[in-house]
């Protein structure tokens, strides 16, 4: 396999030279599609990030009423996390709360404004899942001795919507464009396969074996997928640098976030999808007129 | 060495081959005739597996070739040398990749190639032509890339269909001349169809005389006739 890797590159190499605009097209089908898979990667990778960070801020405040004893505190305290979707509770005296209010803005100088300590005690309720900030919230809410309830929850549920639908969409439109893509692919390749019939027998009769004469399709779909890979990512890094300087410009709040480790993954799944799909292509095209031989 | 037992090819209704039983041991030089549509290339295509006979088996090295799993078709098509009648040289390969073509199948070391290469086109005589394509050569010249090409792994088996179908006389006679000489010193099973009887009766060879896919005569010395 090794020893005849040269030979293959050579043979795959005049494979596509010949071809000449179908290889042309096939490699920009492979470019544009790959791109828009890459678009998809960095915006979802994006959302997934904003989620997690918005995450940690998923806290739901519970504020008892003044009015509650210590006994019906007793009694939040074992309720709450019966409630189901609640993954901890956490009493925070308003003694506590006070000193982090005023160690937090201690620039205000609270004290010239406030004589005494306006905050109530709380709960600080977790979540297990996003999704059931909403019920939770509610049953909270209904709970005796709890005067208000506070979350942000807004955001954060049309958020994980987004993020849930953009998967959805985009594991479909992906799937979509993948595999049309690789339909052009082997068709492309089949059209110089269908072309180069008579040859691939020739080559049959003189001893070829199946392999031998697979290996250079292969390779020239592996090409084809490799060169329509590396010019999406060209396009797709300068699209990105451009996006990403105008996010952090309109909306600073809400950064392109990507670590550059997240990138190269993107930047990697595009590639091994290019090279996977111009293998397939290439395998496919040539089994069915080996299958006929 | 090669041997059919009652071997029959249809073709539809058609009896292409009609109980042909054939030997021919190792190191033998047999001419095959009969006219147009005989049968002949039919019956060598059955020797390397291009045609699969309808009922009888075929025997070559003593492997019996019509039981050959797909997977083994290649190793069998590499002991055998192929001068086909129509050449099937590969259009966008120069002369010499042409011919190099046969041993990169057998997976040889490129310098090895090289020198076996052209050492055969010198053989034929074509080796001005070495870097043209096939279509930039005569009928005859390309007969002689196939024939070359058929040489250059040393085969033990040759088997040639018209190879001097395209080729002038004095050319004819060379070609004939160099088969029988690789059959002498290499002790290379030579089989040959042609149609040039000054050849098959001044050579004084094994013949086997084909008709409506029957085997008419067989011959020890024989003549075209
Ligand atoms: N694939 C095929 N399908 C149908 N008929 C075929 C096929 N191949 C060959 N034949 C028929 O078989 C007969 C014998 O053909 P073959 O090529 O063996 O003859 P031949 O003796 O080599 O003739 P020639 O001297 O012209 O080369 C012919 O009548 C031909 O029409
Ligand atoms: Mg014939």
């Amino acid at each position: 396999m090794f020893k005849r890797l040269g030979y293959f590159c050579r043979e795959a190499w005049q494979g596509i030279t010949r071809g000449g605009l179908m290889a042309f097209v096939a490699t920009s089908t492979i470019m544009v599609s790959l791109f828009i898979f890459g678009v998809f990667l960095l915006i979802f990778f994006n959302l997934y990030n904003l989620m997690g960070s918005l995450n940690t801020r998923l806290d739901i405040m519970a504020y008892i009423a003044d009015s509650a004893g210590h006994s019906d505190v007793d009694l939040l305290r074992m309720s709450i996390p019966q409630i189901a979707g609640v993954r901890k509770a956490e009493f925070i005296a308003k003694e506590s709360a006070w000193r982090q209010f005023r160690e937090n803005y201690s620039g205000l100088r609270l004290d010239e404004f406030l004589d005494a300590n306006p905050l109530p005690d709380a709960f600080k309720i977790e979540v297990s899942d996003l999704s059931y900030i909403h019920v939770v919230a509610n049953k909270l809410g209904a709970l005796e001795g709890i005067e208000d309830v506070s979350y942000g929850g807004d955001l954060a549920e049309r958020m994980a919507a987004l993020v849930k639908m953009m998967t959805l969409a985009g594991a479909v439109i992906i799937f979509l464009l993948v595999s049309s893509t690789l339909m052009i692919v082997v068709n492309t390749i089949r059209l110089t396969v269908i072309a180069r019939e008579n040859e691939i027998n020739i080559m049959a009769l003189v001893g070829a074996s199946r392999s031998f004469i697979k290996y250079p399709f292969i390779f020239e779909g592996m090409f084809i997928g490799l060169l329509g890979a590396l010019l999406a990512l060209v396009f797709l890094k300068i699209g990105y640098n451009i996006a990403a300087l105008n996010m952090a410009r309109l909306i600073p709040f809400m950064p392109v976030n990507l670590h550059s480790r997240e990138i190269n993954l993107v930047y990697l799944i595009i590639l091994l999808t290019g090279v996977a799909l111009g293998w397939l292509g290439g395998y496919f095209s040539v089994s069915k007129t080996l299958k006929a031989e | 060495m090669i041997r059919t037992d009652k071997v029959f090819k249809l073709y539809g209704d058609n009896v292409i081959l009609q109980n042909v039983s054939i030997q021919i041991e190792k190191s033998e030089f047999v001419f095959l005739v009969g006219q147009n549509g005989a049968g002949k290339s039919t019956l060598l295509k059955a020797l390397y597996r291009d045609v699969l006979p309808t009922k009888g088996e075929v025997f070559v090295n003593n492997v019996n070739v019509t039981r050959l799993k797909r997977r083994s078709i290649p190793l069998l098509r590499r002991s055998i040398g192929v001068v086909f009648q129509d050449y099937k040289l590969l259009k966008y390969k120069t002369v010499a990749e042409n011919v190099a073509f046969a041993l990169e199948v057998l997976e040889k070391d490129p310098k090895f190639i090289r020198r076996q290469v052209l050492q055969v086109l010198d053989l034929v005589g074509l080796l001005k032509k070495k870097d043209e394509k096939p279509s930039a050569l005569s009928g005859g010249e390309q007969q002689k890339v196939s024939i070359a090409r058929a040489l250059v792994n040393n085969p033990q088996i040759l088997i040639a269909d018209e190879p001097t179908g395209n080729l002038d006389p004095d050319t004819s006679w060379e070609v004939m001349q160099l088969l029988d000489k690789i059959n002498e010193q290499r002790k290379t099973t030579v089989l040959v169809a042609t149609h040039d009887k000054a050849i098959v009766d001044s050579m004084r060879k094994r013949v086997v005389e084909l008709s409506g896919g029957k085997i008419l005569r067989d011959e020890i010395l024989g003549g075209y006739r």
